[in-house]
């Protein structure tokens, strides 16, 4: 017998251990808890008090309804939204007194934020609900924000924000970086309706360079953020705002989303200040008076395509020595293609396609070339002065 | 002679038989910027003798209603720091010159009448404004029983108190296939008609990656012809594709702002894969009871109602497997309309009864 057992010993051991990690596993992806009456679980009526129910959640699978509420999210989990019956709607909406300061952005500026993931060590992936932040309340000087990741990694896919507006210093989505050097991803949004900013990705102190830093390199922050941001769709309804914003000290995959507006002036499609390594690819922009602004060398930007502008499709902000500008489409701008801005570009700015334009490049500097295609376009390109 | 040099003096006639067409081809110039033989106006370019096989048109302004009988290429070239060849209306306005399938007269500014061979439009920007049309709609490119392709060419401000059409592709008894592509579509009260007279199809039209910028609508398709819609892009059209007959299908189009991406009228095209945003109104509105029509895979993202279908009690399934992001809405239909199968995120209603 003891022979035997000892033969089984090492099955025995494996089992053993297959069947307490294993358990460890089931624990973990069964740790559920309902908010509404939907379904069947451990049942709560706000998306907060699950959130802070101890032992903390893996999973909050939220009922369709509308919640008053104000978040902050601390800890890994999955908040979703889920479809019962005849609605497939999770709306988190202003509670009545509205939204309360509760953070600081950018450093040094108060923020109102209706979904506030803070200093997360773990995951915060965020699914199918919809941030509204209509009657928000927000005192002036305060910036609204619907979705705030702040120094925390995790994934917000398939969420609405609405309606940040609020002093003309309202954003969509904002996901700031910091010393951990979190990893993000925005992909299947719809952010519409803010009056400041779309879809944010920046470093720990904000879109410095674009804010007006001083120059300093105390100014320089510490930490970064990695982001894919994929296949959102972003539309200011507002004068004088940008859709997306790639700041400095964040390094960047962005594709496939669709940027609109319906020509308001002072709008901006992009605004990349990024580090290199950040590529923007494969984007549409529609209707913004300017399509993407690249304030700082390093970001590559190929094969977007940009409709309907009022300005500039691409404007160079900086020198280039490692940020390639290449096969990207501009077409029936009232303007001009891409703006050059007299910056030293070498060969990186080339095979950009210029459809039915007034002006192909302009500012270009003293010795330009570059294989493009010209279409119909009234004035392929003209020199720096 | 040699057997050997014998099959060699075939081969070569063989090789000088197939290259004599390009050997052969007439190449004329409009404007100056090209050497060869000029002529100031595109007309008079058609019009020579012998018939050209090309004609280049330099960068600049020519103020004609042109008309195209053979078969040619019609191009505009780059020259120096420019690419701009435009045809703009004469300054006593634009003439009718057809008439249109409804028994109605246009003002064409280039008309492309009953052509026995193709005849290619390339790099030209057409512009209608200043038309001074009354009384008749006034057209950007007529293209009347021909085959052919137009390709980066701008239809511009064709719109007047009668309507106005950038591109009207009308078929015919020589059964023509069309097709538009890389084209832009601006400012003209429809962008591309599509018709024959015949409810059988008598036309094949492809219209693919387009840009149709703020058009009350961007394509209208009516019966007769057989057409295939692919990887255009709609810019605040009111409505982006009005389709009310023929067949095919109108797949990958992306739509921005507008009250509707597709209009659908009548039976028989199918819409597929398609990207609305920010439709005023609705995505998709089937206004037809549909038994061939397929509404599948389409995704609609922020919109008051994503698929409208209170007109069809057809097979249901013939709307199914679409996404909606962001709508109160997302079916309108007859209570029991199927609705598994579709995705839904952030959706108010999923499925809202009929009025």
């Amino acid at each position: 017998m003891l022979r035997i057992l000892f033969k089984l010993m090492p099955a025995l051991l494996i089992s053993a251990f297959v069947f307490a990690f294993g358990a460890q596993e089931l624990h973990a992806t069964t740790l559920t808890y309902i908010v509404g009456t939907c379904k069947a679980g451990t049942q709560f009526t706000t998306i907060q008090a699950a959130l802070n129910k101890s032992p903390s959640a893996n999973v909050i699978e939220v009922c369709p309804g509308t919640y008053p509420e104000q978040l902050t999210i601390i800890n890994a989990v999955t908040l979703e939204g889920i479809a019962s019956g005849n609605s497939a709607q999770v709306r988190i909406t202003s509670p009545a007194g509205g939204l309360v300061t509760n953070a600081t952005i950018n450093g040094s500026d108060p923020a109102a934020v209706h979904v506030f993931v803070k200093n997360a060590t773990g995951a915060v992936n965020l699914t199918n609900l919809t941030v509204d932040s209509s009657n928000n309340k927000v005192m002036s000087f305060v910036f609204l924000v619907g979705v705030l990741y702040q120094h925390s990694p995790g994934t917000v896919n398939h969420v609405i924000a609405v309606h940040q507006q609020a002093n003309e210093l309202g954003y969509g989505i904002y996901m700031e970086g910091g010393s951990s050097n979190p990893s993000v991803t925005v992909e299947n949004c719809s952010v519409h309706d803010f009056d400041f900013g779309g879809i944010y990705v920046t470093g720990p102190l904000g879109p410095t360079d674009i804010a007006g830093s001083s120059g300093f390199t105390s100014d320089i922050p510490t930490g970064q953020i990695t982001a894919k941001v994929e296949n959102n769709f972003v539309n200011s309804a507002n004068e004088d705002t940008i859709n997306m914003l790639f700041g400095s000290s964040t390094v960047d995959t962005v594709t496939g989303n669709i940027s609109l507006n319906s020509g308001l002036l002072g709008t901006f499609g992009m605004t990349v200040d990024a580090n290199t390594g950040t590529v923007i690819s494969g984007n549409t922009i529609i209707g913004t008076q300017t399509g993407i602004s690249l304030e700082d060398d390093g970001p590559s930007l190929k094969s977007n395509k940009m409709y309907a502008l009022t300005g500039d499709g691409i404007f160079l902000n900086v020198n280039l020595k490692t940020s390639q500008i290449t096969g990207n489409t501009i077409q029936d701008t009232s303007f001009d293609g891409i703006d050059l801005n007299c910056k030293t570009v070498g060969t990186l700015v080339n095979s950009n396609t210029f459809d039915y334009l007034v002006f192909g490049y302009i500012l270009a500097p003293t010795g330009f070339a570059g294989s493009n295609t010209y279409i119909a376009t009234q004035i392929d390109f003209s020199a720096c002065p | 002679m040699s057997r050997l040099k014998f099959v060699l003096l075939v081969v070569s006639a063989c090789l000088l038989t197939v290259e004599a067409p390009v050997l052969h081809a007439t190449t004329y110039v409009v404007g100056t910027c090209k050497v060869g033989t000029q002529f100031t106006k595109i007309q008079d370019a058609l019009n020579a003798t012998p018939a050209p096989t090309i004609v280049e048109v330099c960068p600049g302004k020519y103020p004609e209603q042109v008309t195209i009988t053979r078969p040619v290429t019609l191009q505009g070239v780059p020259s120096g720091n420019s690419s701009y060849a435009t045809l703009v209306v004469p300054s006593s306005g634009l003439v009718n010159n057809a008439t249109l399938l409804d028994g109605g007269a246009a003002a064409v500014q280039i008309l492309v009448k009953n052509v026995d061979g193709t005849v290619v439009l390339t790099n030209l920007v057409v512009d209608a404004t200043n038309n001074s049309v009354s009384g008749a709609q006034v057209v950007g490119i007529l293209y009347m029983n021909t085959p052919g392709t137009i390709n980066h060419t701008v239809t511009f401000n064709d719109e007047n108190g009668e309507g106005g059409i950038g591109m009207y592709l009308e078929g015919g008894s020589a059964n023509p296939k069309v097709t538009v592509e890389n084209s832009t579509l601006d400012h003209d009260n429809v962008g591309i008609w599509v018709q024959s007279s015949s409810t059988s199809s008598e036309l094949t039209a492809t219209i693919q990656n387009n840009l149709f910028n703020l058009n009350p609508y961007g394509i209208q398709v009516f019966a007769g012809a057989t057409v295939t819609i692919s990887g255009n892009t709609f810019n605040n059209n009111v409505t982006g594709i009005y389709l009310d007959g023929s067949s095919g299908s109108a797949v990958n189009n992306t739509f921005v702002y507008g009250d509707f991406g597709f209009e659908l009228k009548g039976d028989g095209i199918s819409i597929k894969s398609n990207k609305i945003y920010n439709a005023a109104a609705t995505g998709i509105d089937v206004e037809t009871n549909i038994t061939k029509s397929v509404v599948t895979g389409n995704v609609v993202t922020t919109a008051p109602t994503g698929i409208e279908a209170c007109h069809t009690t057809g097979s249901p399934n013939m709307v199914h497997s679409n996404t909606f992001v962001d709508t109160a809405t997302a079916y309108e239909a007859e209570s029991g309309f199927p609705t598994t199968g579709s995705t839904y995120l952030g959706v108010t209603t999923i499925l809202q009864a009929c009025p």
